[in-house]
């Protein structure tokens, strides 16, 4: 979904950390991302999921960094009761491991926040093959928007 | 050549912090979660706020 031609996106924490990460080309990408979110290029917006996690950032000199990218995006994407349920649902089928709920209450808040796609450094539970997949499954079957899972890559070239 | 199992030892360290967060707040209530967020919010106005000061 657009509007006015600007990506209307989730940005998942790891997006955010990368700014910070210590390998040059997730910290570039992360940070071109961040300067179009900036110049109104994207519209980045980020769930209480997000905020809970950047806050509990143990190093307090670089949270404040992250807490300033992420007072870039609009703290409008659901949370609670319904995105929690989805959320279950997508670790009950498989979808991300069921240690790290998080990451299904993310892709739960972009699926229900109707967003263009949710995007993230995490190849490891959600850019991959299988999550996609079964996101298409599960979200036809609740009769819910499927968010695209992309790389911030795909919106700074 | 990097196989498969390899590949799955190449981390992303952004990656590796936010799942260590992760793990904790997977034991949160809803509340907490919340609270957390708020603060966050609270913490993002006050950094708004001085940066409009100093500038």
């Amino acid at each position: 979904m657009k509007s006015s031609g600007v990506p209307r996106l989730y940005v998942e924490t790891s997006v955010i950390n990368g700014v910070f990460s210590r390998d040059a080309r997730i910290r570039i990408v992360s940070s071109v991302f961040f300067e179009r979110v900036r110049a109104g290029e994207i519209e980045g917006h980020v769930s209480p999921y997000v905020l809970a996690e950047v806050y509990e950032t143990t190093d307090v000199v670089k949270r404040d960094g992250l807490l300033r990218l992420a007072g870039l995006c609009v703290a409008d994407a659901p949370s609670g009761a319904e995105v929690e349920d989805v959320g279950r649902k997508y670790v009950e089928r498989g979808m991300t491991p069921g240690r790290y709920v998080f990451d299904a209450y993310h892709i739960a808040s972009a699926s229900l926040g109707r967003f263009e796609a949710l995007v993230t450094w995490n190849y490891e539970h959600i850019l991959r093959d299988k999550t996609e997949k079964l996101l298409r499954i599960v979200n036809k079957e609740l009769g819910i928007h499927v968010p695209e899972l992309r790389s911030p890559e795909v919106y700074v070239w | 050549m990097v196989t498969a199992a390899e590949l799955k030892k190449l981390k992303i360290d952004a990656v590796e912090e936010v799942h260590r967060v992760r793990e904790k707040l997977a034991g949160y209530s809803s509340e907490r979660i919340r609270d957390l967020a708020k603060k966050a919010e609270g913490e993002i106005e006050r950094l708004r706020r001085s940066h409009t000061e100093q500038t």
